[in-house]
């Protein structure tokens, strides 16, 4: 009974720091809330709450993978905050992060071109991103922002997926989590609001010709397993870009993740420069509002 | 300064107008291809591959305006589809489909009754999805039509 | 005598053709089971295990299946086909309905469906 009116006010604690004034992130706040309530609930105790959460799960998975009472903070790790096995390669692969190289070749960038001081004067600013235009009416992710900066000042855009960007996303990232940063999304006009809504649309849509919508793996599915991947929650998931995954051998953002979703669900992917991908992207961060930067780092 | 003004304004409302025009285009292959039943539609048994294609080729065009264009390892729709004119025409029995993935050449052979009714599948199911995600995405939502 | 002849050749024709039906039901079960398992094909591995046989790291977002030789085939075809009939937003793919496998490919499933316990 303690312990639920402690979550109960810790949750409207960490809510209350998010409505804005007008409201416009009224339903976001509603729909985040949400959120963390059904992945708290689920991660609390998943032997406990098999029937409900993991229906198919065998005994190694409830006794030896899933892990017990996930606080909140934790679910910025992916699978790894809610799977025991893969907690301990991922702590391993820490001690030496592959990512340490690209962070310096993004300070460099950083100092290289002087606009970019102007455009980023403070480079602790991941956890602000993606951002709503109201002058272009478009959302403006981390990614699209550089490319802005870069040729509102007579250069050409980066290639939005991988390399120079990435490396530069990398040292923004890092000095957001040096500085403590938490994911802090705004959404402070209508239009901001109708991207969002449209974000969050085909965020839960069946899509493909798997008919599989994000939701299918990364909430309903989140903590069960395709094949011996656990799936990771959708709490959490942007939390810690761009990130070094080892099936890439190298540094990726937001953006370049996407893609590859999109191609599980056996659809042909939005290009990273579209605004599907942005608004896409938009919902997903809002969802991890409170939570931890985390950028760059780690993943299979 | 005015004349180019002008020339500006009516460029950009004509290139509104284009993109209004098509996305309603999309839309409405899209009401049609609601109504319509995949398995009879796209039965090459019962309808030969020349009509089975021609179904895929009238809708796949909204689908990839849509953003849902359906992909199976590696291969594009819009490409089953080009592979298959050629081989329908000529009434060949197989069709080898090029195609890029991971930056390498590669190519795959099927026979052309089964692409034919696989390209026509994927072209209006990916439309009819849309209406689809339509009725059910909100089941999915904590907080929403999802309960837990 | 005549009777006798053909009694004795409609008795060869019946073992003939249930042999032959049984050994085609054998390659069918075969072929479905390479569905099941190949990655690129049915991919079913992804989310099932199976009773009673041995699956490659089987995933757990659906059901072990158990029990299924008590289905009948339609069901069993329907359900591979479009499982959406019970679950409106399932994660289960409509292989059929899709046009992931074909009627035969699908067809080769149930056989090999028929065989779990």
């Amino acid at each position: 009974m303690k312990k639920s009116i402690v979550r109960a006010s810790v949750l409207m604690l960490v809510g209350s720091v998010f409505l804005v004034a007008g409201g416009y992130n009224a339903q976001a706040e509603k729909d985040r809330k949400a959120l963390v309530q059904y992945m708290e609930k689920k991660f609390s105790d998943p032997a406990k709450n098999k029937a409900m959460f993991f229906p198919y799960a065998t005994d190694e998975d409830i006794n030896k993978h899933l892990k017990k009472g996930v606080k909140f903070e934790e679910f910025r790790l992916g699978s790894y905050a809610i799977d025991k096995g893969g907690r301990d390669q991922y702590e391993e692969i820490k001690e030496m992060p592959p990512y340490e190289d690209n962070i310096d070749a993004g300070e460099e960038l950083y100092k290289k071109y002087a606009f970019f001081k102007k455009c980023f004067p403070d480079p602790a600013i991941a956890g602000e991103y993606p951002k709503f235009d109201d002058k272009s009416g478009k959302v403006v992710t981390l990614t699209r922002a550089i490319n802005q900066c870069l040729v509102a000042n007579g250069e050409k855009p980066w290639k939005m997926t991988k390399g120079k960007i990435a490396d530069l996303e990398a040292y923004f990232a890092a000095k957001s989590a040096e500085a403590g940063k938490k994911v802090n999304i705004q959404i402070n006009s209508k239009a901001a609001a109708d991207a969002y809504e449209r974000g969050k649309k085909e965020y839960y849509s069946q899509r493909g010709y798997l008919k599989l919508s994000c939701a299918n793996c990364h909430v309903q599915g989140s903590g069960n397993r395709v094949r011996r991947e656990y799936l990771s929650p959708l709490l959490g998931h942007t939390t810690h870009f761009p990130v070094y995954r080892l099936k890439w051998q190298g540094l990726g953002t937001l953006e370049r993740r996407i893609k590859g979703c999109e191609k599980n669900q056996g659809e042909n992917p939005h290009k990273p420069s579209s605004d599907w991908t942005a608004e896409m992207l938009y919902f997903m961060s809002y969802m991890s509002n409170g939570l931890p930067v985390d950028g760059p780092d780690v993943r299979r | 300064m005015n004349s180019i003004k002008k020339i500006a304004t009516t460029l950009g409302l004509g290139l509104a107008l284009t993109a209004a025009a098509t996305a309603g285009d999309a839309m409405k292959m899209v009401d049609e291809a609601a109504k319509l039943d995949v398995k009879k539609v796209c039965d090459v048994k019962a309808n030969g591959a020349a009509k089975v294609l021609a179904v895929a080729e009238k809708y796949n065009p909204a689908a990839v305006e849509l953003g849902v264009e359906f992909k199976r390892l590696g291969i594009r729709n819009s490409v089953y589809i080009k592979g298959l004119k050629e081989a329908v025409k000529a009434k060949k029995p197989e069709v080898t489909l090029k195609y890029k993935a991971k930056g390498k050449e590669k190519k795959k052979t099927f026979k052309t009754d089964y692409a034919a009714w696989r390209a026509c599948t994927f072209a209006v199911r990916a439309l009819q999805q849309v209406k689809e995600a339509d009725k059910t995405y909100r089941l999915a939502i904590p907080g929403d039509g999802f309960k837990f | 005598m005549q009777r006798i002849k053909l009694l004795a050749m409609a008795s060869v024709l019946t073992v003939a053709l249930s042999v032959s039906v049984s050994a085609g039901n054998a390659d069918l079960v075969k072929e479905g089971e390479k569905i099941f398992n190949t990655k690129k094909i049915g991919n079913c591995l992804a989310c099932h295990a199976v009773n009673g046989k041995k699956i490659n790291n089987p995933g757990n977002l659906g059901p072990k299946l158990q029990g299924l030789s008590a289905w009948p085939e339609q069901a069993l075809y329907d359900k591979v086909y479009d499982p959406y009939a019970t679950n409106p937003i399932s994660a289960m793919p409509p292989f059929g309905k899709n046009g992931v496998l074909d009627d035969h490919q699908i067809k080769a499933v149930v056989a090999y469906l028929k065989t779990i316990n």
